[in-house]
């Protein structure tokens, strides 16, 4: 009586356990499962079509970026080779200064 | 690059656009190197917006018939091509070097600006399939799984639907035995009406309550075996403290946290904790060996087993530390009974009988028939009282109020002590539920048997009184007077038949 009292005790513990580990992954759950939803109902407010205007949006302006920097390397160029001398000499006097 | 304000006269100007400063000049356009609308001849100078901020610069067309300007066999072709290099070195005076890095370190930036947010666009789109997806998996999902387990079923899970049944014993046999003892108390107790006020030495009921309360005498004059027991287990109570020592009742069985939660919790914080059993067989015996003899009797309760679960469960072991808070309700309310006791003129009561102030009167008997019960079986069961008592209700609000300031140590062996409270209960049951209800049956017996005889005696005893009586007077007497004793006997008769 005594043994099976402790292995009684001993089983009752152990499913305790259990029940605590699971009861606490169902709380996880339960705060994902909220965030989803949460998610969801904030992507439902955003129309696909909305994204894909903003997406093309941002390709021509990247393009767009991308030839003006292409077009300020070869003005840096030119500067350098026409008005060198000038810039040379103003890092030379900041040099001096 | 240049200022929203120059014209195509650069000659008239020539230093101008280098003398301003690069960020006064706020329009930025595009500079136009291959080809120059404002350059060309069907742009007019005089139509010309001022407000245009792009470069407008000379550019020589090329007659028709004329050699190109590569060819450089005209000498006027060259001065063209160097006026031109002069335009454009004066354009370029307009901006320094160090601009033009900031500028392209700002397209740079972004660049990147704008290509984090495509990205985050392209994540947006995946996350708004994937959660279609998701939708449309959780969707799929039949709603039979979450049916699989049924609570009054647990045919999956024997250990929780034998923790079940064994709560729900619990609950049953403390019902019963409370309306056990209240119906004892109420019908075979008539002088339970009025609440004698004892000694603790007078009765041994309120000593055993004061020793469970309180700090026992230092001696007793005639110990009991009861006594003796109660105080065997009672030397261990004193170290427990009060608050792990209030006599339960049925909401203190429901509120209280069994021990295998406290034990589970102690598993969780500590890093490999050792196993339940290994816990069990570490718990200190509370009770010797002589004191386990004085228990042992010849009844048919199985005493051994109740002294093996005290021993390994250990009721009476002290659970936690003693508490503050604990002892200020206990020690508050002799104050108020000793006031009661002042007030009402009686003599004083003790500590142990003060701190149950509004126990009802009904069940003081009930704690003596036990006593007695036990002692003439020689069997002591005197934490059986405990769950027995009512709860006093003054108690009642402050435990409330210190419930979520009691740490959960305190909750210790509630497990143990429900699981000796059902073994206490069964033996009880055993022992005296029968005897009881077998004594109140023959006693019923009893009485009615003595009634039924009494009424015959009297039926048959009354009625035929006065037949013999006329029979015998007519045989002693003589005939002269038989006229005179008939008549005296038919007054008689008709006396008694007037009278019934």
């Amino acid at each position: 009586m005594k043994n099976d009292l402790q292995n009684l005790t001993a089983d009752i513990s152990r499913l305790y356990e259990d029940i605590t580990q699971k009861a606490e992954s169902l709380g996880q759950i339960d705060s994902i499962t909220r965030l989803y939803d949460e998610l969801q109902t904030q992507l439902q407010g955003i129309a696909t079509e909305d994204v894909d205007l903003l997406q093309s949006q941002i390709k021509s302006t990247l393009e767009q970026m991308v030839g003006i920097s292409k077009s300020l390397a070869v003005i840096k160029t030119l500067k350098m080779t026409l008005n060198g001398h000038d810039e040379i000499a103003d890092l030379a006097k900041k040099g001096r200064v | 690059m240049v200022e929203g304000s120059s014209t195509c006269e650069i000659k008239n100007r020539p230093r101008l656009l280098k003398k301003r400063s690069f960020y006064q000049r706020y329009s930025w356009q595009p500079f136009c190197f291959v080809d120059d609308k404002c350059s060309s001849p069907a742009h007019n100078s005089a139509e010309k917006d001022l407000t245009n901020p792009m470069l407008t610069a000379h550019r020589q067309e090329p007659r028709s018939g004329a050699p190109s300007l590569t060819a450089g066999t005209q000498p006027g072709g060259f001065a063209k091509v160097l006026t031109s290099i002069q335009g454009l070195q004066q354009r370029l005076d307009g901006f320094s070097v160090d601009e033009a890095n900031q500028a392209e370190a700002n397209v740079h930036t972004l660049i990147e600006k704008l290509s984090l947010l495509e990205m985050k666009l392209s994540r947006l789109a995946e996350l708004k399939q994937f959660v279609s997806s998701a939708n449309r998996l959780i969707s799929e999902i039949p709603e039979e799984n979450f049916e699989q387990v049924d609570l009054n079923g647990l045919e999956n899970h024997p250990q929780l639907h034998a923790i079940l049944q064994a709560s729900k014993l619990i609950r049953v046999h403390k019902l019963m035995q409370a309306a056990k003892a209240g119906a004892e108390a109420v019908s075979f107790d008539p002088q339970a009406i009025s609440l004698p006020i004892q000694t603790s030495e007078s009765s041994p009921v309120s000593s055993t309550e004061h020793m469970l309360l309180s700090p026992p005498p230092t001696s007793l004059a005639n110990e009991t075996e009861v006594s003796d027991v109660a105080g065997a287990s009672n030397s261990r109570l004193e170290k427990v403290p009060e608050q792990s020592w209030v006599l339960g009742t049925e909401a203190d069985l429901d509120n209280a946290e069994p021990l295998f939660v406290a034990r589970a919790m102690q598993g969780t914080a500590a890093a490999g904790a050792e196993s339940t059993a290994q816990d069990i067989s570490k718990l200190p015996k509370p009770i010797d060996n002589g004191e386990k003899n004085l228990a042992v009797r010849d009844t048919g309760f199985d005493e051994r087993l109740l002294s093996d679960l005290i021993q390994a469960y250990g009721e009476f072991s002290p659970v936690s530390k003693p508490s503050a808070g604990a002892t200020t309700p206990k020690t508050a309310s002799p104050v108020s009974a000793e006031s009661e006791i002042r007030r009402s003129g009686k003599t004083p009561v003790p500590a142990a009988e003060s701190t149950v102030p509004n126990s009802p009167s009904v069940q003081e008997p009930v704690r003596e028939n036990l006593v007695q019960e036990s002692e003439s079986t020689g069997f002591a069961l005197v934490p059986a009282n405990v769950p027995i008592l009512a709860k006093p209700e003054l108690e009642r609000p402050e435990r409330a109020t210190e419930k979520p300031t009691l740490p959960k140590v305190t909750k210790h062996g509630e497990l143990d002590r429900q699981l000796k409270n059902i073994i206490k209960d069964y033996g009880e049951y055993d022992l005296y539920s029968h005897q009881s209800s077998s004594n109140i049956k023959m006693a019923a017996l009893a009485a009615f048997a003595v009634l039924a005889l009494v009424l015959g005696g009297l039926y048959f005893f009354k009625s035929p009184a006065p037949a013999t009586n006329a029979a015998s007077s007519s045989i002693t007497q003589p005939s002269d007077a038989s006229r005179t004793t008939e008549d005296a006997a038919g007054r008689a008769l008709q006396s008694e038949k007037q009278t019934k």
